[in-house]
C-alpha cells in the first residue's frame, strides 16, 4: 500500500451553459516514500486539478484518494484532520505562496505546529531555513525582501516544518529564473532523499523531470497515457503523444534543428473526442482508435501506456 | 559585404528609481542585424534584453532615456523625433510579445485590429486592407482566415492567438521583427509550431528578426547568432553553434551547464545533481567594481578585479567580455 | 505560465510608492482643507468671536466687520455657527462611516465565510438596500424613527452598509483561493483561523480606503437630511439646516452660501485625500508587476 494512493480519480467542474467539464477523467497513481513521481502534461491536461484533489484542496467527483492508508477528506470549513497534515503542497507562484504581511520565521513556525500536534518535535525554524539553503538569521524578514527563488525555498521550508511524509509540488520551478530552477530542483531531490519523503512533482518541463524523477506519468486531456521510470519514458516513449511531446522540445545543442510540432490543438475538455482522446492528432491513428477508449495496460514491467496499437499483454 | 539592416551602437539606457535617482539598465550594448538574419538575445530577467528591444521600438517606459545610436536603414532612430519614430512602428519594425492577450485588443475583432494598422500606415482602402489581412492570416496558417477575421482574440487558443499577433505584426510588411519571449507562455507542442512558423517567415519573406528569450532550446532552434547579456551588457556574442556548444564566457558556460539537458539522465532520488549557478544576478543599482559576474565566477583570476572587461574578439565573429577566456583551446 | 521574475518585488515597491504618493498635489490640498476644518472644529470655543446661538445682533445683516459672514433671521452670527457646525458634521459623519464599515464588514465576512443560504440572504438584502436611492431610503427610516441627528445617522448606516459588505465578501472569496491562504489551511488552520490571520490583514486596506472615500459622502448626506428637516433640529448649528433656513431668505445670499461652502470644502478635501489614499494603497497597482 503506497503512501499516497489515487484510484479512479475524477474531478469535474461546472462548465459554461450547464455543461460539466471533467478535468481529471479517471486516474490511478501511486507515490511512495523516498521517491519522486513526476506528472507531466500540457495545459488542459488536468495535472493541476489532480494535484489539488490529491492534497484535498478540491473535492473529487469520483474515485478514491488514500494517504497513509486512510481515506483523504477534502478541505471543508473545519481544520484539516491531523493525520492529513502530513501531506503538504508547494505552489507554483512564489509571490503568492507567502502572506506578505507576516514574517517568514512566523510563517515557517506555523508549519511546525502541525508536527507538534502529531506528537513529534517540530523542525526548528533555523533548521528549516538552513536545509533549504537560507541563512537562519533572515527569519524576521518579510517575504518581499527575498527573490523569487528564495521565496520558493521559504515556501518549501514552511512545508518542511510540518515534517511531511508526502509533498505535492505544483510547478514549483516554472516561475523561477534559470539559475534558481536548477538549485530548487536539487533541493527537492535532497529533501526526498534525506527525509524519506514522497514527492508528486507536477511539471510541464520534461527536461527537468527526466533528470530527477523516479517515475514519470504523462497526462493528456484528463487521463494518464503513459507511465514508467523517469528516464526510460524519455529515452523510449511508448505512447504516440509522449513521443510527440518529446520531439517537440527544442534542444539547446546549437545544431539549429527545428522541433517537430504536433498538429491541431488540445480539444475542449468539455467535449473530448470519442474513443482514444488523442486520436484526432495522432500520427499513427487508425479508424478503430475513434471507437473505443484504450485502457491503460502494463506493457512491460513498470511501463504502462494507454494505446491499443502497442504490442503487449491485453488489459487484465 | 551586406549592409546591416539594424546597427545598435553603444546603446545606454537609464531608468528612474523610486527614490528619484537613475540607474543604468543597459550599459553600452552594440550589435548588428543583417537582412534575413535572426539574432538571439539571451539572458536572465533583469539583464536588459527587453529594454534593448523597447529602445529599438521607441517604447521605453516613462522616464527611460536612451543614448547611443540605433541605425536602421542608415537613419539613427534615437535622433528621430518621437512622432517619426512612432511612424516606423509596425511599418518598418514590428514587435511580438510574450502574452498575445496584451498585444491584442480584447474588444476589437481581428479584422478591425489588423486593417487599422494597414489603413494608417499604408493608406489602403478597406477592401484592399481586408484582402491583405486574409493573406497574412493564411501565411501564418490560421485555418479559415476569412472567418477568423470576424472573431475576437479570446476565441482563439493560445497558440492561435500568437499566430494572429504575428500576422498583425507583419501586416504592413516590416523588415525587422522583434519577438520578446514569443513562446514562453505556450505549451511545448504549440511552441514547436510557432518556432517553425518564425523560421519559415524568415525564409519566405527575408524577414530579419531579433529573438529575445531565456530558453536556450528556443535559441538553438531559431538564432543564427547569439548575444548573451548580463547586468546590462553583452558578455558573449557569436555564431549560434559555437556559443551553444563551446561557450567561452564563464556565465554562458554556467547557464548552459545548469540546464537539465546538460547532464546524464537521473535515477530519481539518486539523481546526479543539476549544476546550479550559485548566487543571483547583481542589482543594477549597485554594481561592484570590475567584472559584474565576478562574485559568481569560478574561473576568475586576479586580473578580474580591475576595470570592467570590454568585449573582445576571441575568434572571427565571436567575442567575449572576459579577460581570462578560460575555455580557449589550449588555455592553461 | 508565469514569466520568470526574480527582481525586487511588487509589495516593496508599493511601500516606497506610498511615500511619494502622499506628495500628490491633490492629496496635499485635500489634507490641508480637511485639517483646516478639523482644527477649526476643535478650537471652536476659543476662536469664534461670538456664541453661536446668541441672538444678539441685528437680523439679516450682510457680512460686515462684526459679523464676518453676516447674521441670520434670528440675529445669530453666521460665522460662529458655521465654525460650530463643523463640531456637528465632522464627528457625526465619522461615527456614521465607522458604524457602516463595521456593520458592513461583519455582514460581508459572514456571507463570505459561510456561503450557502446565509450568503444569499445577506447579499439579497444588500441588493435590496442598494436598489433605492440612498437619501430616499434614509428619509423613510428617519420619518419612521423620528427626526433627529442620531436617527439620521442610524438611517444612513442602514443605507450604507452594503458597499462595505460587498467589498469584504469579494475580498474573502478572492483571498480564499490565494496560495498563501490555502497553504495555511493545509497546515491545519480552520477556515475561521485562516480568515483571521491571513485574510483579515490583507482585506483591511480596501475597507479603509472605501471608508475614507465615503467620508465626504457621509457629510453630504447628513447635511442633506438636515436640509430636509430630518436631521439636526433647531437650534443646533448644522450646515445642512442652515442652508435650508437660508433658502427661505434666498436674496440674503450669505445665509446659505457660507454653510454650503463649508460642506464643499469638507467633501472636496475628503475626496481628494481619499483618492490619494486609494492610489497609494491600491493593490492592483502592485499586481501589475507580476
Amino acid at each position: 500500500m503506497s503512501l499516497l494512493e489515487v484510484r479512479g480519480l475524477t474531478v469535474s467542474y461546472d462548465g459554461p451553459r450547464g455543461t460539466t467539464v471533467q478535468a481529471v477523467a479517471g486516474v490511478d497513481l501511486d507515490v511512495e516514500a523516498g521517491r519522486i513521481v513526476a506528472l507531466v502534461g500540457e495545459s488542459g491536461c488536468g495535472k493541476s486539478s489532480l494535484g489539488k484533489a490529491a492534497v484535498g484542496l478540491i473535492a473529487p467527483s469520483g474515485g478514491s484518494i488514500r494517504f497513509a492508508g486512510a481515506p483523504l477528506t477534502p478541505l471543508g470549513r473545519r481544520a484539516r484532520p491531523r493525520p492529513q497534515r502530513k501531506l503538504q503542497m508547494v505552489f507554483q507562484d512564489p509571490f503568492a505562496s507567502l502572506n506578505p504581511r507576516r514574517r517568514i520565521g512566523e510563517l515557517i513556525a506555523e508549519g511546525g505546529l502541525v508536527a507538534r500536534e502529531a506528537g513529534e518535535a517540530p523542525m526548528p525554524v533555523s533548521e528549516c531555513l538552513s536545509r533549504v539553503g537560507l541563512d537562519p538569521a533572515m527569519a524576521d524578514r518579510f517575504p518581499h525582501q527575498f527573490s523569487g527563488g528564495q521565496r520558493q525555498r521559504i515556501a518549501i521550508a514552511r512545508a518542511l516544518a510540518a515534517r511531511p511524509r508526502c509533498v505535492v509540488a505544483d510547478e514549483p520551478i516554472s516561475a523561477l529564473d534559470a539559475s534558481a530552477q536548477a538549485a530548487v530542483a536539487n533541493l527537492l531531490v535532497d529533501l526526498v532523499r534525506d527525509l524519506d519523503m514522497g514527492l508528486l512533482l507536477i511539471s510541464h518541463d520534461l527536461a527537468i523531470v527526466r533528470r530527477i524523477a523516479d517515475e514519470t506519468a504523462v497526462m493528456y486531456l484528463g487521463k494518464i497515457v503513459e507511465s514508467g521510470p523517469g528516464a526510460e519514458v524519455w529515452r523510449d516513449p511508448l505512447h504516440p503523444y509522449t513521443a510527440g511531446l518529446i520531439r517537440a522540445i527544442p534542444r539547446p545543442d546549437g545544431a539549429g534543428r527545428l522541433p517537430d510540432d504536433l498538429p491541431g490543438d488540445v480539444p475542449d475538455p468539455a467535449r473530448p473526442p470519442s474513443g482514444c482522446r488523442f486520436h484526432p492528432r495522432c500520427p499513427v491513428a487508425v479508424p478503430a482508435c475513434a471507437a473505443a477508449e484504450p485502457p491503460r495496460r502494463t506493457l512491460r514491467p513498470g511501463r504502462t501506456a494507454a494505446c491499443d496499437l502497442l504490442p503487449g499483454p491485453a488489459a487484465g | 559585404m551586406t549592409v546591416p539592416l539594424l546597427q545598435v551602437e553603444r546603446l545606454v539606457i537609464s531608468l528612474p528609481t523610486p527614490d528619484g535617482g537613475r540607474v543604468l539598465a543597459v550599459r553600452e550594448v552594440s550589435f548588428d542585424v543583417g537582412p534575413g538574419e535572426i539574432v538571439g538575445i539571451a539572458g536572465e530577467s533583469g539583464c536588459g534584453k527587453t529594454l534593448t528591444a523597447l529602445a529599438v521600438m521607441g517604447l521605453l517606459p516613462p522616464g527611460g532615456r536612451a543614448t547611443g545610436r540605433i541605425g536602421f536603414d542608415g537613419r539613427d532612430l534615437l535622433a528621430l523625433r518621437p512622432s517619426a519614430h512612432r511612424a516606423m512602428l509596425g511599418r518598418d519594425i514590428a514587435m511580438v510579445f510574450q502574452d498575445p492577450m496584451t498585444a491584442l485588443h480584447p474588444m476589437l475583432s481581428v479584422e478591425r485590429q489588423m486593417t487599422e494598422h494597414l489603413r494608417h500606415h499604408r493608406q489602403l482602402s478597406a477592401r484592399a486592407a481586408r484582402d491583405r489581412a486574409v493573406e497574412m492570416l493564411d501565411l501564418v496558417r490560421i485555418p479559415d482566415p476569412g472567418g477568423a477575421l470576424r472573431r475576437y482574440p479570446h476565441q482563439f487558443s493560445g497558440g492561435m492567438r500568437q499566430r494572429v499577433a504575428i500576422a498583425m505584426a507583419l501586416v504592413c510588411g516590416p523588415r525587422l521583427l522583434i519577438a520578446d519571449e514569443p513562446t514562453t507562455a505556450l505549451d511545448v507542442t504549440v511552441q514547436a509550431g510557432i518556432l517553425r512558423l518564425l523560421h519559415r517567415l524568415r525564409d519566405e519573406l527575408g524577414l530579419s528578426m531579433i529573438v529575445i528569450t531565456h530558453d536556450m532550446g528556443v535559441m538553438s532552434a531559431l538564432a543564427d547568432r547569439v548575444g548573451v547579456m548580463y547586468a546590462g551588457r553583452i558578455v558573449e556574442e557569436g555564431p549560434r553553434p559555437l556559443v551553444l556548444t563551446r561557450p567561452r564566457h564563464p556565465y554562458t558556460a554556467g547557464l548552459l551547464a545548469a540546464l537539465p539537458d546538460a547532464g546524464p539522465d537521473g535515477e530519481g532520488a539518486q539523481a546526479s545533481r543539476l549544476q546550479a549557478l550559485p548566487g543571483a544576478p547583481p542589482a543594477l543599482a549597485d554594481l561592484p567594481e570590475g567584472c559584474p559576474f565576478l562574485p559568481r565566477c569560478v574561473r576568475s583570476r586576479p586580473a578580474c578585479t580591475g576595470a570592467e572587461p570590454p568585449l573582445r574578439p576571441v575568434a572571427p565573429g565571436h567575442a567575449i567580455a572576459c579577460p581570462v577566456d578560460p575555455f580557449a583551446q589550449g588555455a592553461a | 505560465m508565469l514569466r520568470s521574475i526574480d527582481a525586487a518585488d511588487p509589495f516593496h515597491r508599493s511601500r516606497t510608492r506610498v511615500r511619494s504618493a502622499w506628495l500628490q498635489p491633490l492629496g496635499i490640498i485635500g489634507a490641508v482643507m480637511l485639517a483646516a476644518i478639523v482644527l477649526a472644529a476643535i478650537l471652536a470655543p476659543w476662536i469664534v468671536p461670538h456664541p453661536p446661538n446668541a441672538m444678539s445682533f441685528p437680523r439679516l445683516q450682510p457680512p460686515n466687520a462684526t459679523n464676518w459672514f453676516g447674521t441670520d433671521q434670528l440675529g445669530r452670527d453666521i460665522f460662529s455657527r458655521v465654525v460650530y457646525g463643523a463640531r456637528v458634521s465632522l464627528p457625526y459623519a465619522l461615527q456614521l462611516v465607522v458604524m457602516s464599515a463595521v456593520l458592513g464588514t461583519v455582514l460581508g465576512a459572514i456571507a463570505g465565510y459561510f456561503g450557502g443560504w446565509i450568503d444569499g440572504v445577506i447579499m439579497r438584502a444588500a441588493d435590496l438596500v442598494m436598489a433605492f436611492p440612498d437619501i430616499i431610503l434614509a428619509m423613510a427610516v428617519v420619518a419612521a424613527l423620528g427626526p433627529n441627528l442620531f436617527n439620521a445617522v442610524l438611517a444612513v448606516v442602514i443605507v450604507s452598509w452594503p458597499i462595505y459588505a460587498r467589498v469584504v465578501r469579494s475580498m474573502i472569496l478572492t483571498l480564499r483561493d490565494e496560495p498563501y491562504v490555502q497553504s495555511s489551511r493545509l497546515l491545519g488552520a480552520s477556515s475561521g483561523r485562516a480568515l483571521w490571520r491571513d485574510i483579515r490583514p490583507n482585506a483591511a486596506g480596501p475597507v479603509v480606503v472605501l471608508a475614507a472615500l465615503e467620508y465626504g459622502h457621509a457629510v453630504l448626506i447628513l447635511s442633506g437630511l438636515s436640509f430636509l428637516g430630518l436631521g439636526a433640529q433647531p437650534p443646533i448649528a448644522e450646515w445642512g439646516s442652515m442652508v435650508s433656513e437660508g433658502a427661505k431668505y434666498f436674496d440674503r445670499w450669505w445665509m446659505s452660501v457660507f454653510p454650503g461652502l463649508a460642506i464643499l470644502v469638507v467633501v472636496l478635501g475628503a475626496n481628494f485625500l481619499g483618492d490619494t489614499l486609494r492610489d497609494a494603497l491600491d493593490p492592483r497597482a502592485a499586481k501589475t508587476f507580476r
